[in-house]
């Protein structure tokens, strides 16, 4: 139930590979600069000839937060994760963060630069969530 | 360099939980500033305002307050990044010659948060460019999420502790103490601090600024020379100064996603232009009003405006050193922690205050006073001078 259709048309390639599994960023063909989320033309040349790039799902917690319960601004509910959650942004392939939910871990494990790895629903169009590499004991 | 122009009226309405819509806020406050002046509408041939706004548009103002022929009127973006850009737009439509008395406020209702900020630009880019499907759909829903991110990373490079943001917070609450706006006027130890829960961490509710507020501030501004022989003390604008920052993302909220580090803002850029616009170095500076949506919002600013080296603004902030008496005094009105968030606005009236000695916790010998506006995207600063 998270981020659904209509999506941006640009966006559109990063929606089809989580669909199919696959961990995508936005690229620049002409400088080979990696970002995410994707902006219009290549924050690193201006070029307007920007795409998608598949990385290794493999990343590092470059930072997160231990979202405990609903903020004063009240924004909104997170989707399809219950509190307390683990709210990540990984840094994974060219230098790209993307932000996901951890899962498979408690929510004081998480330790920045903790080797993680994503994981997609299969035929759903859903940001993935990420998971330690190495199984955490409970 | 002297000072072209001076905030020679300040008014607010006072600051609620619960209550009044935008717009009216946004007459009352004008209406105090005015007559704190001692001047009226026929006065006013200028009007600045700023966003992410549900409050009254420029032609609404001159409706309600009888304003006509505005010389200049203008919405400065970025929310709380905008806070002080408002008066560095009246100083440029007075020094240029467009208009002789701006009027700057903010009025301020929950509604300016989340949907509700239908009129920005940058919320409806990051809606409809499909930046927050990559937010929102992760469980990054708040402006807090953003902040707790970048400060969680900031204790990871530099040993920052939990204990150095409650010396922040410390530091508000005591100083809303003796402010009657002040909707957070209890003081609170550092200790107290520490044993209230998370909410999301590293922040706790602490940390985060007064939501809901209900409230509106705005200032006069004139030249220098009519400044003089107005009835208020002038409180001239030294320097004022704005920086889109470096590496600039299309939606301030995405701030983490950044390039390269993120444990600074666009206000080290802001500090740089701004001292070296007034000829003046942060030895300068009095007495400091720093934005603080969270606490580690004000603590990084240390670090960004230079008061402290790069990852010690933690270090700096501990034993009392940002509290009446300490090496820098912030937020003498309690900031946005302590007494009310106006985006912003609050810590220009109380600049002010400082100047005219007339502040809740008056700074002896505040003669050079520094306002910071919001963090992390484009953001603007002051510094206030008694002389020109």
């Amino acid at each position: 139930m998270s981020a659904q259709p209509p999506f941006a048309e640009r966006d559109q390639p990063f929606w089809e590979g989580c669909r199919a599994g696959e961990l995508t960023v936005a690229c620049c063909p002409r400088c080979d600069a990696h970002w995410f989320p994707s902006q219009d033309r290549c924050p690193a040349c201006g070029s307007s000839e920007v795409g998608w790039t598949g990385v290794d799902p493999e990343g590092v917690v470059y930072t997160f937060a231990v979202v405990r319960g609903p903020r004063s601004d009240g924004i909104g509910a997170p989707p399809a994760v219950e509190y307390p959650y683990v709210l990540a942004v990984v840094e994974v392939g060219g230098g790209a963060r993307i932000a996901a939910p951890m899962v498979d871990v408690d929510a004081d494990a998480v330790w920045i630069g903790m080797p993680v790895r994503a994981r997609f629903t299969p035929g759903v169009a859903e940001l993935p969530v990420f998971h330690p590499v190495e199984p955490q004991i409970a | 360099m002297s000072a072209v122009a001076a905030i020679v009226g300040v008014g607010t309405t006072g600051y609620r939980t619960d209550g009044a819509a935008g717009p009216d806020l946004a007459y009352d406050a004008i209406g105090l500033a005015l007559a704190d002046a001692g001047l009226g509408a026929a006065d006013v041939d200028g009007v600045v305002k700023y966003s992410v706004d549900s409050s009254a548009s420029v032609e609404m103002i001159a409706a309600n307050l009888g304003l006509s022929d505005l010389g200049y009127w203008a919405e400065v973006p970025h929310g709380g990044g905008g806070s002080c850009a408002t008066v560095q737009h009246a100083v440029a439509a007075i020094a240029g010659g467009f208009a002789d008395v701006v009027v700057c406020f903010r009025a301020f209702t929950p509604s300016d948060f989340g949907e509700g900020a239908k009129h920005n630009s940058a919320t409806l880019w990051a809606r409809r460019s499909g930046v927050r499907d990559f937010m929102r759909g992760a469980g990054w829903t708040s402006m807090f999420d953003t902040f707790a991110l970048a400060c969680q990373r900031h204790m990871y490079d530099f040993g920052t502790t939990p204990e150095q943001l409650g010396a922040v917070v410390k530091a508000c609450r005591r100083h809303a103490g003796t402010n009657p706006l002040a909707l957070r006027p209890e003081p609170v130890t550092v200790e107290e601090y520490l044993e209230a829960p998370l909410v999301v961490g590293p922040l706790r509710e602490a940390d985060c600024a007064i939501l809901p507020t209900f409230g509106a501030c705005a200032v006069v501004l004139t030249s220098a020379e009519r400044a003089r022989d107005l009835r208020a003390t002038p409180a001239y604008v030294l320097a004022a100064a704005a920086s889109s920052g470096e590496r600039t993302l299309p939606y301030w909220e995405m701030h983490p996603f950044r390039r390269g580090e993120i444990t600074h803002f666009a206000s080290r850029q802001v500090a740089t232009r701004l001292f070296g616009s007034a000829g003046l170095s942060v030895d300068d500076v009095d007495v400091a009003q720093i934005y603080d949506c969270t606490s580690y919002t004000l603590l990084a600013q240390l670090e960004d405006y230079g008061f402290c080296a790069k990852g010690e603004g933690g270090p700096f902030a501990e034993h009392g050193a940002l509290e009446l008496g300490g090496r820098l005094p912030v937020n003498t009105h309690g900031g946005h922690l302590g007494e009310a968030y106006v985006h912003g606005f609050t810590h220009i009236l109380e600049a002010v205050a400082q100047i005219r000695g007339e502040s809740v916790n008056q700074v002896p010998g505040a003669d050079v006073v520094l306002v910071t506006g919001g963090a992390p995207g484009p953001s603007s600063a002051l510094l206030l001078g008694a002389g020109r």
